[in-house]
């Protein structure tokens, strides 16, 4: 049995301290929790709402109803009263919200609270979202102690005096709620259970894996790894730099590898646009770096707050000419750990650029973990030179692609590392002697072995698998995967079987699995992209055609209903 | 292996330079190795780090490790290697076009970062290897391929952005005064900080007009300034002079040292994990996060 909660107000209202107070209250309590913050690019003013929902099972997505709604302002009751659910509760503000114009479902319950005033009574405005979420947790069955356990946690440090005053308000909301039957009881379900969003997963993977280095550029959705890591960095050996943009972020992380640093960097769209050409860069130069690059709705500025997944073909395109690159996609924030450790692996032992895509949604929801984040044992650098044998060739011709590489600072195995196209030995083919004879081979040779390092990569990753038993296969990336997930289970009960296909690792691609999988089947794409990006990179590759495709590029993110609701008309289609 | 004394031959690498006979960059490859050859930094010590641009080919020409970057964004891979590894002696060498144009946003920052590094811009006023347009640091007139009616923007003045920034060691050599030339780079070398030297280094093919003689006949040394001038020599501690002669004066350019600042912390003294001992090259090793996890509850 899940629980949802919607916390909505303006920016400013502190919309989201609210909620993260009543998720944490529950995540500690042993649930399952999913908690996405949808917020907009503005610091006052504007409509924002955080969104909890909870259960004893895994949570794969946000949802599609309300349980018990909280207006901190009257536009919170307008947008999102429809979406209560029978014999729900609403929370309102009253000094600032009227809801006799509001046709709330049947059943619900509406509880008015002055927040503002009590709070301004015990001795703060800022109370007033503890008032609220007392009012809150008293309709949805949380028990106050477990409520003051997370004040404690999070006011402990501020002193007693400010704890006090934080139970005070939390008193009186539940008070101001008691007449209202809570909607079910919450109690102890399990152990305390961590509560981690997509970034903070990519960045503890990435530490986990010896990152050393990470740079970046502020730029909402990817900000909070730079805030994370600056924080924790420091006591984990990673130095963070924040740059003057992303150009001279990506450079900087380039620059950091090339020394023998694990180094990362991380943006959104538009930086990404900005570091595409040194990307090539390191590809030329053979440095491997990890660049998370967490979507939003795009073109240029886009929707800043929004989540969308319309950048596949700019990564797989970053920067001129031709030479690997890998590209993983998590579906969560467990598995955004593991990628983290992957790409920071896989980066320095491929001496080549590795795309961690996120998205808004799952760089910014928390959500909590279902199994241990595994750690790693032991770091595997690649191939690297420590001695001098014989003449050392640092981009010498291999079988794997892969060359034996040297950190700078050891003597004797000095080289220049160019952008420009180069010798076995590192030097430059491109100014005098391009076009010459034993050029000509050397440029192909060098082409060719960069371009093995994907083929060498490909055998060791996992081809990806079929879930579900029988129906059609639909097929997604990312943080929709979960979100599928669950809508299949609810089309599973009206009787509608489907299977599941999540692509994790675009680049390399298993092109030849995904082929044998899809030939022949029924096949759609899900996807939060308005031109079909995936589908289209599932055609480019495999040359199969979908049978059809959910996309959403609104800005939220999807959810069971919206899936189930646009792939039912597709199945009738199919069925006609 | 036991480390000997450096000469400059072991600074010289087999690849012959592809610069133009006479080019000014030749003095200044030259007064680096020599530089490191004087204070015995060994090959595998150092880094040098270049953009893009004929200047930017230097590293080649030399033994130390080396990258040769993208167009303007040595900066910021130097910066990248000096922090992951601070034991390494980290120069960046590059074009007045790649520095002061394309890079001059990674200019600007560097200088007040304080990164502990030299940089040294081979500073023609012309771009050469795309065959003579106008530069950053063309003067006013200067008629180029792109501008055949004559440069109509002032040019940039990087000494005087430098000070502006906070570069803590700011100074102008010249190709033609070899000996001056290699001082300077030798001083900035050993300087605990950012180090700009802008070389006056003349195109001989594209720029006919900053030439070697007009350069001999337009600069001065400002902390030996010609009696004719009649200037005090200047001090570099004095930041405030040093920028008022970051400007053309009595139709004179001026060379030499217009700043040095001892004693100010660099940035990676002050950045917090490299000042707990950190060495992110070294120190590469798998990190339990169980605790960072465990606060997240």
């Amino acid at each position: 049995m899940d629980t949802i909660i919607r916390v909505g107000g303006s920016a400013g209202d502190g919309v989201a301290s609210t909620g993260q107070i009543l998720a944490r209250a529950f995540s500690r309590l042993g649930y399952h929790v999913n908690a996405y913050n949808s917020y907009q690019s503005v610091i006052r003013g504007g409509h924002v709402w955080y969104n909890i929902r909870v259960s004893e099972e895994p949570v794969e997505s946000i949802g599609d109803r309300i349980d018990v709604l909280l207006c901190i302002d009257h536009q919170t009751a307008e947008v999102h009263a429809p979406l209560v659910a029978e014999g729900g509760v609403v929370v309102h503000e009253a000094s600032k919200v009227d809801l006799s114009d509001i046709k709330l479902p049947k059943g619900a319950a509406d509880i008015g609270i002055t927040a503002l005033e009590a709070a301004k009574e015990i001795g703060s405005p800022l109370l007033a979202n503890v008032v609220a979420v007392g009012a809150v947790a008293h309709a949805v069955g949380l028990d106050p102690e477990s409520v003051r356990d997370v004040i404690q946690a999070q006011f402990g440090r501020k002193g007693e005096k400010m704890v006090e005053m934080n139970y005070q308000a939390l008193d009186k909301g539940y008070e101001f709620a008691s007449q209202v039957e809570p909607i079910r009881k919450h109690g102890r379900v399990g152990p305390q259970r961590a509560l981690i969003p997509g970034n903070e997963g990519i960045a503890l993977g990435a530490m986990a894996a010896g990152l050393t280095f990470y740079a970046a550029y502020p730029m909402t959705p990817a900000s909070t790894i730079l805030h994370y890591l600056a924080q924790v960095g420091p006591d984990n050996g990673v130095v963070v730099k924040q740059m003057e943009d992303e150009i001279g972020v990506v450079n900087a992380t380039i620059g950091a590898a090339w020394a023998g640093a694990r180094a990362m960097c991380g943006t959104s769209g538009g930086g990404l646009a900005l570091m595409t050409e040194a990307i090539g860069f390191a590809g030329m130069a053979e440095v491997g770096l990890v660049i998370v690059n967490s979507m939003r709705g795009g073109p240029s500025t886009g929707l800043p707050t929004k989540t969308e997944q319309a950048d596949l073909w700019q990564m797989l395109g970053a920067g001129q000419g031709d030479y690997p690159k890998a590209l993983v996609a998590p579906q969560d924030p467990h598995d955004a750990y593991l990628a983290g450790i992957e790409a920071t692996e896989i980066a320095d032992r491929y001496q080549m650029p590795v795309f961690v895509a996120s998205d808004f949604y799952l760089s910014e929801t928390s959500m909590t973990l279902d199994k241990e984040l595994p750690p790693v044992d032991a770091i595997d650098r690649g191939a690297v030179v420590e001695k001098k044998e014989g003449d050392f060739l640092r981009y010498k011709i291999t079988d794997t692609g892969v060359s034996p590489r040297s950190i700078p600072g050891t003597p004797e195995l000095m080289f220049i590392a160019a952008s420009d196209e180069h010798d076995e030995d590192a030097t430059l083919i491109s100014d005098v002697l391009a076009g010459l004879p034993n050029s000509l081979k050397v440029r192909i040779d060098q082409v060719d072995k960069r371009a093995r390092k994907l083929d060498t990569l490909l055998k060791e990753l996992p081809a990806p698998e079929i879930e579900g038993e029988t129906g059609p296969i639909l097929i997604s990336w990312g943080s929709t995967a979960p979100i599928l997930r669950e809508a299949r289970r609810q089309m599973a009960k009206d009787g509608v079987e489907t299977r599941q296909l999540t692509l994790r690792w675009i680049l390399p691609f298993h092109t030849d699995a995904v082929r044998e999988m899809l030939e022949g089947e029924t096949f759609y794409v899900i996807e939060a992209s308005s031109s079909g990006q995936l589908e289209d990179y599932i055609r480019m590759r495999t040359g199969l055609w979908a049978t059809g495709n959910v996309r959403r590029y609104d800005g939220e993110p999807f959810t069971p209903g919206y899936i189930t609701t646009h792939f039912a008309p597709l199945v009738q289609e199919v069925v006609a | 292996m036991a480390e000997t004394e450096l000469t400059v031959k072991d600074l010289i690498s087999d690849t012959k330079p592809t610069w133009c006979p006479g080019c000014g960059d030749f003095g200044v490859v030259r007064a680096l190795q020599t530089a490191l050859a004087e204070l015995n930094i060994q090959p595998h010590d150092t880094a040098v780090i270049s953009g893009i641009g004929c200047s930017s080919n230097l590293p080649h020409f030399m033994t130390p490790y080396g990258m040769h970057t993208i167009h303007g964004r040595l900066l910021p891979v130097a910066m990248g290697v000096k922090l992951a590894n601070p034991e390494l002696t980290v120069i960046g060498t590059g074009g007045d076009g790649d520095g002061y144009a394309i890079g001059a946003g990674h200019f600007a920052h560097a200088c007040r970062r304080n990164v502990d590094m030299t940089y040294i811009v081979m500073n023609n006023q012309i771009y050469g290897l795309t065959t003579g347009q106008t530069s950053p640091t063309s003067g006013e007139g200067h008629t180029t391929k792109s501008t055949p009616g004559g440069n109509i923007e002032p040019p940039f003045n990087p000494i005087g952005v430098a000070l502006a920034e906070g570069a803590t060691f700011v100074a102008r050599g010249f190709s033609g005064d070899p000996k001056h030339l290699q001082a300077l780079v030798k001083r900035a070398i050993q300087h605990k900080g950012f180090a700009l030297v802008d070389v006056f280094s003349p195109c001989v093919t594209f720029n006919k007009l900053n030439t070697f003689k007009w350069y001999k006949q337009t600069i001065y040394n400002v902390n030996e300034p010609p009696k004719d001038m009649d200037i005090e020599p200047h001090d570099p501690s004095d930041r405030a002079r040093g920028f008022a002669l970051s400007f053309p004066g009595q139709d004179r350019i001026g060379y030499g040292v217009f700043y040095e600042e001892t004693g100010k912390l660099t940035y990676g003294e002050q950045d917090p994990t490299l000042h707990a001992g950190v060495n992110p090259v070294h120190d590469v090793k798998p990190r339990d996060v169980r605790a960072l996890v465990e606060a997240m509850k």
